[in-house]
This record gives C-alpha cells, sequence and structure tokens, in this order.
C-alpha cells in the first residue's frame, strides 16, 4: 500500500546508496566500532578506540586485509545498553560491517552480543568481561579476545594462595554483577588453594560509591591479612586515598584491579607498599619484544602518553580478527568463526593465543604484581609481576555447559 | 567499632552538607532547582587541582588558598550563567529553569572533558593532613575531621551573613515575601545573583575541599546531584539548618547501615528520604508544599 | 462524577485553550508522512522513527501529568522500566505467552503506579517531585541489585527474537498504530469529565476541592493512568530491542522525559509529541557530527529554551500555524 520501495524515486534512491556498499573484492573491511565514547566507560574506550586506529592504519600500510582496504566506522554507544543495541544494529544493518567490537560496559556488551547473534555478524569484546557472555548468554559469532572475570578472580587467588604468610582474607566488591562474580570466583579458587584459609564474608559496597571509610572500617575490624576488592574507578580510588587515614597499608594488604590507567590516575597518591594489583594487559610486564616495543613508541607519539591495557587488547584483538580473516581468506561471518578456534595468534601479549570454540573465550593471559614507585616513570607500577596464561585460569567446558543448563532454570 | 563508624558517619555528613548547602540557599530564596550544581562542585574540584600545581602543592596552606581561589572562580562562571541565561526567564514557567541547568550539565561535562580527559585525577593530599589520631587501635583520619573544622566555620559564616548583615537581612526578606520586598525598594535580581553567586561559591568550596579524598572525573557531577537533592530534601528544601540535619542523618546512618545491613546501603537513603516526605505529609493534613 | 457541571461550551472553550483539539489536517498527513518515511528509508531510521513513535507516548504520558494535572514528576521512568520488566519477566519467569506479556507489562506499570502514586499524591510541588524521584530510584535500585530475579545490571537479553521477529518496518507500524491508539485515548481522557477533573485540581486544588472534588483521588487517578500508558511504551521498548535494563528505569530517562515534554510545549497535548520528535532526532544527529555531543545538545536546548519559553508548541502557536489551538 504505502510501500514505494519497489516503484517511483525512491527505488532510484535507495539503489544508489546501496550501489556504494555492495560487497566486492575491493570493497573495504569493515570494523564496526560501538563503543561506550561517553558515559562511565568513556576513559577506557577512549584508550581501545586509540590503539584501534593505530592497529587499522598499521593494517592498512601492510596492504589491508586479504588485500582489501581496512575501513573503521566509528559509533558511541553511551555506556548506554539500548543505544549499543540501536547503533550496533544500525551498523551491521545499514553500514553493512564486517565485524563488531569496542563495547566497555558489561550491560552494553550483552545487548550488543544479543544483536551480533540475531543478525550473525561476528562480535568479540576487548573491555567487557563479563562471563555470562560466555555461558548462558553465548551465542557462537562472539569470542571474547581478553581474561574474563572469572579468570582475573583466579589470578588473584592463585597469586594469593602463595602469599603463605596471609592466613585472613576479606573480600570486598561492587554491588553489581562484575563484583559478586570476581568475589565468588575469587573465594571459591582461594579455598580449593588454601583450605587453611579464613575468608570473610564479603560486604559490597554500591557502585560509585566513594565515601569508603564504613567500609574500609569494616573490613579491618576482622584484622585481614589482606582485603581482596573487586572495585573500580571512583569506588576504588577512594578506597586507597581514604584508606590511608586509616593506616590500612601498614595494618593490611590491599589486592585489586589495578590497570595502567588506575596507576597513572592515582600517581603520587598510591601507599609506598601493600597494594597487589591485577592487570590485563600492562605495557611493563609485556615480553618487550620488537613489536611490543614499536606498538608502544607509535602510541606514545601519537597520544603522548602510555597504552594503558584498554589499548593493548583493543590492538590485540584487531589483529587477532585481522589473523583470522587472513587464515580463513575471507571475512564472511561463518569462515571467521570457524578461524578463530583455528588459529595459534602470536600478540603484544605472548604467543599461542587461540580461542576456544565451546564458549569464545580466548586462553589470554592475567597479570599480578606489587604497586611500586620506580624512577622509571611518573605514575607507580607493577613489579614481582606473575604472568598467569589463561588456559589455568579458564573454567572447564564441562562447569560451563553444567552453568548453562543451571541458568536454563 | 560502632564508635568509629558514628566518626565516620558524621564526617561524610558534614561534605555532603558542603555539597547541599549551596544548592538549598539558591533554591530558597529564587525556587530555582539547579540541576547543575553538581556541575560546579566538579569544577571547583577541578580548579583546586590546577591551583594546587601552581601554588605549593602538599602544602597546607596551598591546598587552602587553591580551594579558595577555585570557588572563587566558580562562583564567577556562576554569575556569568545566571545573568545570561537562568535571569532571562525568570518569568517563565519553573520547569525552564530545570532544564536551563540541565543544559548546563551537559556543556560543562564535556568542557571538563575536552580540558582534562576522561580520565580520573588526582589532587594531592597536603602532607600535614595524610596522617591520623591514633588512639588505641582507633585510627581516627586527620583530612575528614579538617573537613568538618571547615565546615563548622562555614555554617557559623552563613549563620553571621544571615542573621546579622544587611545583606542577609534583604536575604530574609526576598525570601520570606518577595512582593514585599519588591515593594520596599529591594532590588530582586540583586538578591537572586548575589545568592546564585554564594551557591555557587559553596559548590565550589566543596568541590574543592573533598578532592583529595577521592576520584575526581568528568563523571563527578551525577554523583553529587543526587545526594544532594536527597540532603536538601530530608532537610526541608530552602532550610539551611534542615540541610544540616539532613546531611547529618544520612551520612550516619550510611555508616552505621554499613554494619547491619550492607546491601541496603544503595535504597536505604531514598527510603530515608522516602519516609521524610511521607512523614511530612501525615504531619501536615493536605500536605502543603512548605 | 462530582464535578458540578461541565457545560459542552465550556468543555469546548477549556479545549481550544489547552490546545487539545485534534487538528486533523495535522493528525492524518503525519501518521501518513511517518508510514512513508518507515517504508521508504533505511534500517536506521526505521529504528530511531520506532523510538521516537514510542517516546511520543512516553512523553505524552509524563505531560498528562504535567500540563493538565500540573504534578511534576522527577521519577516517571520508574513506569517505563515495570512496564518493561513487567513484559520481560512475565515471560522469563512466570513463562506466559508474549500475548499475554505484553498485556502484564503496562498493568505491573499502572500498579506500580497505584503504590507510589497513593504516597506521591500526598504531597504537592517540589515535595510530590522529590517523592517520585525516591520512588523511581528504589524501583531502579531493586532492578539493579536484585539479580537473581532481575538480571541485575546486565540486564535480560536473548529471552525473545526482538520486534516479535517482525521486520523493522512493520514493527515500526505495528508500534505506530498502538501508540496512536494509547494517543487518541489519552487525549479522549483529557477531554472527558475526568480530564476536566484533572485539570480542575491541577489549577486550583483547594477551588476543586470547594467544587466537591476529592482531589488526591483524582491526582491518584492521573498518576495510574500516566504510569500504564508510560508502561505501554516500556513494553514497547522492552520488544524493539528483545531486552530490559535497569536503565530504563533510571534517572538519564526521567530527565529525558522531562527534557522532551518542556521543549515540546507544557500546557499543550501536542507537546509531548513534538519534544520527543525534536529531542530525539537531536540526540540520534549530534553525535553521529561532533564527538562533544553533549556539549552541542546543551547550548542548543540552552537556544531552544531561551528563544521559545513556551517550547515548541507555544512557539507554533506563536507562529499561527496551529490555527485551531491558537488563541
Amino acid at each position: 500500500m504505502l510501500d514505494l520501495k519497489k516503484g517511483g524515486l525512491a527505488a532510484l534512491a535507495m539503489a544508489m546508496l546501496a550501489g556504494g556498499h555492495a560487497v566486492a573484492a575491493d570493497a573495504p573491511v569493515k570494523i564496526g566500532f560501538a563503543g561506550d565514547l561517553t558515559g562511565a566507560c568513556a576513559a577506557l574506550t577512549e584508550d581501545e578506540l586509540n590503539a584501534v586506529k593505530i592497529g587499522v592504519d598499521e593494517l592498512n600500510a601492510k596492504g589491508g586485509i586479504l588485500g582489501r582496504k581496512v575501513e573503521l566506522v566509528i559509533r558511541d554507544s553511551q555506556t548506554k545498553p539500548d543505544e549499543g543495541a540501536k547503533v550496533a544494529r544500525e551498523l551491521i544493518v545499514d553500514e553493512k560491517i564486517d565485524v563488531l567490537t569496542g563495547v566497555c560496559s558489561s550491560a552494553v556488551m550483552l545487548a550488543e552480543s544479543a544483536v551480533s547473534g540475531e543478525l550473525k555478524v561476528p562480535f568479540y569484546a576487548t573491555i567487557g568481561s563479563t562471563q555470562r557472555a560466555n555461558i548462558e548468554l553465548y551465542q557462537p559469532y562472539f569470542w571474547q579476545a581478553q581474561a574474563n572475570a572469572t579468570m582475573e578472580a583466579y589470578a588473584a587467588a592463585e597469586y594469593v594462595a602463595k602469599k603463605a604468610e596471609w592466613k585472613t582474607i576479606a573480600t570486598m566488591g561492587s554491588d553489581y554483577e562484575w563484583g559478586h562474580t570476581s568475589v565468588a570466583a575469587f573465594s571459591e579458587r582461594l579455598k580449593k588453594l588454601r583450605p587453611d584459609v579464613t575468608i570473610i564474608d564479603p560486604i559490597f559496597p554500591k557502585v560509585g560509591e566513594t565515601a569508603m571509610a564504613p567500609y574500609i572500617t569494616t573490613a579491618l575490624n576482622t584484622k585481614p591479612d589482606a582485603v581482596f576488592a573487586a572495585l573500580f574507578g571512583g569506588s576504588l580510588g577512594s578506597l586507597i586515598k581514604q584508606g590511608q587515614g586509616f593506616g590500612f597499608f601498614q595494618r593490611t594488604n590491599l589486592v585489586t584491579l589495578m590497570t595502567v590507567d588506575t596507576l597513572q590516575s592515582m600517581g603520587s597518591a598510591m601507599p609506598a607498599s601493600n597494594v597487589y594489583g591485577i592487570a590485563r594487559a600492562p605495557f611493563f610486564a609485556l615480553e618487550q619484544t620488537p613489536e611490543v616495543k614499536a606498538f608502544i613508541e607509535k602510541y606514545r607519539a601519537a597520544y603522548k602518553e602510555y597504552p594503558t591495557d584498554w589499548s593493548i587488547n583493543g590492538y590485540d584483538g584487531l589483529m587477532f580478527y585481522a589473523a583470522a580473516a587472513e587464515h580463513a581468506k575471507s571475512v564472511a561471518p561463518d569462515a571467521i568463526i570457524k578461524a578463530i578456534s583455528e588459529i595459534s595468534y602470536d600478540g603484544l601479549r605472548g604467543k599461542g593465543l587461540k580461542v576456544r570454540a565451546f564458549d569464545g573465550q580466548m586462553n589470554a593471559p592475567s597479570y599480578v604484581g606489587k604497586a611500586t614507585k620506580v624512577p622509571e616513570y611518573d605514575f607507580p607500577i607493577l613489579t614481582e609481576i606473575e604472568k598467569f596464561p589463561g588456559e589455568a585460569l579458564m573454567v572447564s567446558e564441562d562447569a560451563i555447559a553444567a552453568a548453562r543448563k543451571a541458568a536454563k532454570k | 567499632m560502632v564508635l568509629i563508624q558514628f566518626v565516620n558517619g558524621l564526617m561524610e555528613g558534614m561534605t555532603l552538607f558542603l555539597i547541599a548547602s549551596g544548592l538549598t540557599l539558591i533554591f530558597g530564596v529564587s525556587r530555582i532547582i539547579n540541576f547543575a550544581h553538581g556541575s560546579l562542585y566538579m569544577l571547583g574540584a577541578f580548579l583546586t587541582y590546577e591551583l594546587v600545581q601552581i601554588l605549593a602543592p602538599g602544602t597546607l596552606w596551598g591546598f587552602f588558598a587553591s580551594v579558595i581561589v577555585g570557588a572563587a572562580i566558580v562562583s564567577l562562571i556562576g554569575v556569568l550563567f545566571e545573568v545570561t541565561a537562568l535571569r532571562r526567564i525568570y518569568g517563565a514557567d519553573g520547569l525552564m529553569q530545570l532544564i536551563v541547568t540541565i543544559a548546563l550539565v551537559l556543556i560543562v561535562r564535556d568542557v571538563v572533558r575536552m580540558i582534562w580527559g576522561p580520565n580520573s585525577i588526582t589532587v594531592p593530599m597536603p602532607d600535614a593532613l595524610a596522617g591520623a589520631i591514633v588512639i588505641g587501635e582507633n585510627y581516627f583520619p586527620l583530612f575528614p575531621i579538617v573537613v568538618f573544622a571547615a565546615g563548622l566555620v562555614i555554617v557559623l559564616a552563613m549563620i553571621w551573613v544571615i542573621y546579622f548583615t544587611r545583606a542577609g537581612i534583604l536575604l530574609r526578606a526576598g525570601t520570606d515575601d518577595r512582593g514585599m520586598a519588591a515593594l520596599l525598594g529591594i532590588n530582586e535580581r540583586m538578591i537572586f545573583t548575589a545568592v546564585f553567586a554564594a551557591g555557587a561559591f559553596l559548590a565550589g568550596l566543596a568541590g574543592g575541599l573533598s578532592a583529595p579524598y577521592g576520584e575526581v572525573n568528568h563523571l563527578l557531577d551525577t554523583t553529587v546531584i543526587v545526594s544532594a537533592f536527597i540532603v536538601c530534601v530530608i532537610g526541608g528544601l530552602g532550610n539551611l539548618y534542615g540541610a544540616l540535619a539532613g546531611a547529618l542523618v544520612v551520612g550516619i546512618t550510611k555508616a552505621m547501615g554499613v554494619m547491619y545491613f550492607p546491601r541496603l546501603s544503595m535504597v536505604l537513603i531514598f527510603l530515608i528520604m522516602a519516609a521524610v516526605l511521607i512523614g511530612r505529609s501525615l504531619g501536615r493534613q493536605g500536605g502543603s508544599a512548605r | 462524577m462530582n464535578a458540578p457541571a461541565h457545560p459542552t461550551e465550556l468543555s469546548r472553550r477549556w479545549s481550544s485553550l489547552s490546545g487539545i483539539d485534534i487538528n486533523w489536517k495535522l493528525v492524518i498527513p503525519a501518521l501518513i508522512l511517518a508510514e512513508v518515511i518507515n517504508r521508504t528509508t533505511g534500517a536506521s531510521t526505521t529504528t530511531l522513527l520506532t523510538e521516537i513513535i514510542i517516546f511520543a507516548l512516553f512523553a505524552s504520558s509524563l505531560n498528562l501529568l504535567m500540563s493538565f494535572g500540573h504534578m511534576v514528576s522527577f521519577g516517571h521512568s520508574a513506569y517505563f522500566g515495570l512496564g518493561a520488566y513487567g513484559f520481560t519477566l512475565a515471560v522469563t519467569k512466570a513463562g506466559l505467552p508474549l500475548e499475554a506479556a505484553v498485556l502484564l507489562g503496562p498493568l505491573v506499570a499502572a500498579l506500580g503506579g497505584l503504590l507510589f502514586g497513593a504516597l506521591c499524591v500526598r504531597l504537592t510541588e517540589i515535595y510530590f517531585a522529590m517523592l517520585t524521584l525516591a520512588c523511581a530510584q528504589i524501583t531502579y535500585t531493586v532492578l539493579f541489585q536484585w539479580y537473581d530475579f532481575t538480571g541485575g545490571d546486565t540486564g535480560i537479553t536473548g529471552f525473545m527474537a526482538p520486534r516479535f521477529g517482525l521486520s523493522g518496518q512493520n514493527f515500526a507500524s505495528l508500534t505506530l498504530a498502538v501508540v496512536t491508539l494509547s494517543l487518541f485515548a489519552l487525549w479522549w481522557i483529557v477531554r472527558s469529565p475526568l480530564g476536566l477533573s484533572i485539570r480542575a485540581a491541577g489549577q486550583d486544588r483547594f477551588r476543586a476541592e470547594a467544587l466537591g472534588l476529592t482531589v488526591r483521588r483524582v491526582q491518584l487517578t492521573a498518576f495510574v493512568i500516566a504510569a500504564f500508558f508510560a508502561g505501554i511504551a516500556g513494553m514497547l521498548y522492552a520488544v524493539l530491542h528483545g531486552s530490559a535494563f535497569p536503565d530504563y528505569a533510571g534517572l538519564g530517562l526521567t530527565l529525558d522525559s522531562l527534557i522532551m515534554v518542556v521543549l515540546g510545549g507544557l500546557n499543550s497535548f501536542a507537546g509531548g509529541i513534538w519534544g520527543a520528535i525534536i529531542y530525539k532526532l537531536l540526540g540520534a544527529f549530534v553525535p553521529s557530527l561532533v564527538h562533544e555531543w553533549e556539549l552541542v545538545l546543551g547550548l542548543i536546548l540552552l537556544v531552544i529554551v531561551l528563544t521559545a519559553p513556551k517550547g515548541f508548541a507555544g512557539l507554533i502557536a506563536r507562529l499561527g500555524l496551529d490555527r485551531k489551538g491558537g488563541r
């Protein structure tokens, strides 16, 4: 009735518009970046995007992917899940992107993953790390190019278990999915490794809480040897700054997420000792291969700052995709998905990175170390770092299958 | 433990009062719900960050001088905003003023992000305030105690201005009966501008004073504005003493709540707010606005 | 009805004063235009159009409270969120078929409106607004934290094919139909004796009371109706994306709806619709043009409010474009 598509001017306009997007051998490979460029995730996503831009330039300098130019299409998902779903759909349907990435917040990630599954376009995450995307909300066009939240918490537990003198551990987490998952995974692994350790019942400050004094007091009251804190952003900074007045870092140790951006923003406010950080890809802890050195230099030259964990992961994630495409000799979704579990990729974070077909999880490493001020940098870095290979941290396929079944109920 | 939590609550309460005082002042006189109050607070924190680096990082005087100068600049920004935007629509529906302040929130957030970037920054703690008073096993951090003292000074200063100066008399006249005040030849516009300047100054002051004790980034505005509203509502909007009482109630309840019902912390203050509002309606048959 | 008399003459004067006559010459072409845009443009325009239509209903439901009841709610997103979650949870937890769940969503929202509204209408003006804010934040927190039931901050996804599996265009048409019917229903309510009492209570509660109206009951009815229609909007939004997130009940959406109503124009039935169109279009195009879109959006808002303090509908009236609704 009102369908004017089949005739008239509109069809002509449509044909003209669509003409440019027709998939041809010389058409560019389109990377859709639907990232949280504003809102709570802005800082992380900006670092990621900066690195992805470098990656795209490098790929194009080498002749692109499969000889086709690489084009980056950027959208702001505003750290809102509905906005994320909307721009993801627009990128896939209108821009005809070949792969979707960029997302940071767990909620936005799940929203975009749902769109990717529905429209059957590959989607990979390099910041957002909720394990729900691997378990009950897994869809075959998704992969996670970094350690997920559970794996990180396992890494922390492994590190803590080696501190024989730590007998009592208090736990704390932001009161949302990530905080709860992390605390539960940490406690579970630590109990297994060190049955002698007492783990205090967790406390959960609300998300974004900045008045941390009551929580510090509660945690210290149990006289723990260390506090595991799945906190982030404002809550973490407040814990470290406010903890000092309570002698927190004389009385106990803190084990928490400590990526390069946090180390930088804490700067001189970082306590001299007793802070242990879990990281995803701290540039100073990577094996300083020529590729890593070149990337750090290039990043610093372009943005006048060091790459953060988010930058390294963003770059590695893109290059992994390029490698999968070269292997598959195609960017067709099904060929890519087949390729990601076939290839073994050597990236900035080390050799032999691959994705498990069962749940789209990459065997990406986690790093845990001690926050220390060093003369080489004007911000503290992690020392005494231990790198935990991904394989040892990944949840077994059986356990995931069981969790999927449990979630179905 | 209970004592320390009580003190923790008291300290947070004073910070909350500092945040809320400016908001309640502006509302009391001009009837404007200033959504941009959190933005002004955030500007205060960022300006303190810059000024401390120029003046004398780590020193006591450097910190306080930076906070005060920063707050003065924030006050000027507030006046600029009041004169260029708010003043033009005093006649329109009150909601228009709300939208104007929301617009300012968006503008300030992006400007701050353009200047300082999206990452958090750290305002150095003055060395002299980094420690704690230790009694037995109990630690009482120094910095919040000093902020508490500063808050008390501000409360006293506000009481003095409002009750013992000519400006205060004009202010009270304007609040009590605008029409009568205007008839008596009091320039209402001047009062509104002056009050907005004072409110913005208080916001900047609160932002600067709290800066070393937490994270400062371009998203600080939303966190702050919601707490400020809660405090003002519990205390009764426009009521300065009420704001002080409300702030202390919220601070102490939050701190004590951590011990008894930790998972409720997020809803708890809204429950208090709802309870106070409902109580108000029960107390006054008909539940009129003021 | 307790209202003394509502002669048709008075009613006609009222409606013309408030710009609530339907200008068919405007409405029918607008509907046709919407459908033509839907059918002739790309997928993203269709999605944007669907959103605009859904938010036109959401803003209009708030507008019923604000323009006619003079009740300023700072927590209207609660009912949008309850509509979305009522629908979603009916599917995921109660295992209801979609046809039943779509009804349950708005009903849950209305129930929430009844519960919160009963408390809120005890207060007036700014304290009413603040209590609605508290109620909305409590709703948001429960959705955000109770993650065994609501999925917590990561929400509920993947429980249904988005848009019932309809194509984007067909779903947009469906939404247009549902929203148009809902808006007619809202308009009919505004014109009805109930609508008159809502306006009477809004204009002068004491006079209304003196005339024999039970103001609180009238206000509560208005509140529940507004919550119900907000719930329809929320349910449609959950269907559009095939997901529900706590953000749907968050402060951000409340502010969006307030901005829409005020931008569109208070004291006009069309205000909510105009506001949704303007604000959603700005929100879609400004971020795609500039990275600092918040700054630009803020400046545009500022300019609009300063140049047209009566909102877009007021502007139209001033320009004499809205012949029927003009003064």
